[in-house]
């Protein structure tokens, strides 16, 4: 899968701090590096932070089993769970 | 009257030379034809060059005070929150162009405005203020407290576009 972040109107780095940090945490550093290209022409810098920090950082926070924080209640979603992919409501508010 | 008499005095210098005096003529006058043509070839050369640099220079100041007088409408809270960060969109894209030719021509570090494209950007985007107004307000309104390190902020690295222009005037 390729992500392309050119041609958009920009993003705040806790955005794709989040986006791409929740995809490690839900699917493992090991399948994301293995699945998912990043484009990001206009703006190299978010692939080097997203590769070189968020990457590690997420892994890390999934390795410890830190819980992402949640801010609002999210339908159902994917994550690997044991070898399966399973959907069902992760995290919750409070 | 006058020209015969310096028409008579040319032919009878040129009778008096012999072969190796024209060969000395010719000589003379090839290396100075040459010396001219070198001389006009050089000039032109730094002349573009220092054309190129004058232009680079330009550039810099340029960019240098759109970020002044973005944060000077930031400090007067007359900035929409939701065209802050396409607008540092926009001049990443600007700078990186800029630096990527510096590199190429000056050899000079294409992250050294870093700070204004990256540090800056988190510095606001990441702060509550800016997430907490983002979706409602017209202009965003930054505390004091907020200011300060934008002010800070400046203090540490207004430096930097002095420092690239010097780099630029000292190359090569």
């Amino acid at each position: 899968m390729t992500i392309n972040l050119d041609n958009t109107a920009g993003y705040a780095s806790s955005f794709l701090d989040e986006a791409f940090g929740n995809l490690i945490f839900d699917f493992t550093l090991e399948n994301v590096k293995k699945t998912v290209e990043i484009i990001s022409e206009q703006e190299p810098y978010w692939k080097e932070m997203i590769e070189s920090k968020t990457y590690p950082e997420w892994e890390s926070r999934r390795k410890k089993g830190e819980r992402p924080k949640i801010t609002i209640d999210h339908l159902p979603w994917y994550r690997l769970q044991n070898n399966k992919i399973v959907c069902e409501i992760w995290e919750q508010l409070g | 009257m006058r020209n015969m008499g310096a028409i008579r005095i040319t032919i009878d210098l040129c009778q008096s030379l012999d072969s190796s005096d024209w060969v000395d003529i010719v000589a003379i006058i090839i290396n100075s034809i040459l010396a001219l043509w070198i001389i006009s070839r050089l000039q032109n050369k730094i002349t573009n060059k220092r054309v190129l640099k004058d232009h680079f220079i330009t550039e810099i100041r340029e960019i240098r005070n759109e970020y002044k007088q973005y944060l000077k409408n930031l400090y007067a809270d007359s900035v929409n929150p939701k065209t802050i960060i396409p607008w540092f969109k926009l001049m990443n894209i600007k700078v990186s162009d800029t630096m990527m030719y510096l590199n190429t021509k000056y050899k000079i570090e294409p992250t050294l405005l870093n700070p204004y494209q990256n540090d800056l950007r988190e510095l606001i985007t990441e702060n509550p203020e800016f997430n907490n107004q983002f979706k409602d307000k017209i202009v965003l309104t930054l505390s004091p407290e907020f200011k300060t390190q934008l002010v800070t902020f400046q203090q540490t690295n207004s430096k930097l576009f002095n420092e690239i222009i010097v780099k630029i005037n000292d190359a090569n």
